[in-house]
């Protein structure tokens, strides 16, 4: 027995679907949900006595237009984009910024000179950072799960919020390795006293490359998505 | 049934379906399809989008079956999807009872209420 339509049709989804950047595994979740649901459909149809090759035809009719189906799915995986990258912004920045502050701390009874123009800067920001971007992470998080049953959000300004926390992050990040960057002479000056501080302030500079990394990628998703909800 | 007419009451419809247990996508639409006498014959690829709205709101769970030799995802109600079933029908039966009384033809109401109230 061919499947030539039911096939066809499952690659119109995937493609479909594939709009929304970054959700591989997603995508192919749904895409087997529904080869699965087409599937009991046809055994349906060929059961009545449909035949075969109508049977087809008629099973993809009743689905409705791929086309469709995914752009119904399109919120569905923008609001666990949104997720995912609000999580990881609330799960990073206890760890990044307890390094940022032991760096900081272990700086003064070193004697280092932490209070510049530059680190001044850096210290606004980071507090602007939590001031703003830990409300909307919070926000994106809660109304892109469960809390969507009390506080139906669109998945549209979902992807706003979070993308203004990502924004948050990645400018304190980037004014925190500048900071950092004109401290350096005066860490790497006396190694032998300025050792642990040395270690320290790497792990807090990897943290946050790390973050800056995984963060600038999801900004990037996160405006495609939401450039796609703009346009359905 | 046009599906528009169906909006806003889907979530209920499927809450509903599977608070007689777990029941994978096709299973879903098929008991929604012959439960209403096949009044809601919604494009059946629209019923999954909304099963996984469903599931990110915590009404629905779903898990990964293999019991027929294919992969097949299987929903079932939460605590919490039970409680939202449980207001949907006590929110339905009010906007029922409100809407009846007003359609209700003329001469229909006795001493004692509406008929339909009383039979």
């Amino acid at each position: 027995m061919g499947d030539e339509l039911i096939r066809a049709y499952l690659s119109e989804l995937d493609t479909a679907l594939a709009v929304v950047p970054g959700s591989a595994r997603a995508r192919a979740a749904i895409v087997t949900e529904i080869g699965d649901g087409l599937a009991d459909a046809l055994t349906d149809q060929l059961d009545r006595g449909c035949p075969p090759t109508e049977a087809e035809q008629r099973v993809i009719d009743e689905f409705g237009d791929a086309a469709l189906v995914a752009a119904q799915f399109v919120p569905v995986l923008t609001a666990e984009q949104v997720h995912r990258s609000a999580l990881i912004l609330l799960r990073t920045g206890p760890l990044v910024g307890a390094l940022w502050l032991a760096t900081t701390l272990l700086a003064v009874p070193l004697g280092l000179p932490i209070v510049s123009p530059v680190t001044v800067t850096a210290a606004i920001m980071v507090a602007v950072a939590l001031v703003t971007a830990v409300p909307c992470s919070v926000f994106a998080l809660t109304v892109t799960g469960h809390g969507i049953r009390w506080w139906p959000v669109s998945s549209r300004r979902a992807a706003a919020a979070a993308l203004i926390a990502a924004g948050e992050v990645v400018v304190s990040d980037l004014v925190l390795l500048i900071a950092l960057g004109t401290q350096a002479p005066a860490l790497l000056s006396e190694p032998s006293r300025t050792g642990l501080g040395v270690v320290l302030a790497g792990l807090a500079a990897l943290a946050s490359l790390i973050r800056l990394t995984l963060t600038a990628r999801n900004t990037m998703r996160l405006r495609q998505s939401r450039a796609v909800l703009g346009t359905a | 049934m046009r599906a528009e007419t169906l909006k806003g009451h889907l979530d209920a419809l499927l809450l509903a379906v599977l608070a007689d247990g777990p029941r994978h996508g096709y299973g879903v639409i098929e008991v929604l399809r012959t439960r209403s006498g096949g009044q809601f014959d919604l494009p059946k690829g629209t019923i999954y989008p909304a099963l996984h709205r469903l599931e990110q709101a915590g009404l629905v769970r779903a898990n990964w079956s293999q019991d027929t030799g294919r992969r097949r995802r299987v929903y079932e109600l939460t605590p919490a999807g039970r409680r939202k079933l449980g207001a949907e029908r006590t929110a339905w039966q009010e906007f029922a009872t409100a809407v009846a009384a007003l359609l209700a033809p003329p001469g229909a109401e006795s001493e004692n209420g509406p008929a339909w109230a009383t039979s």
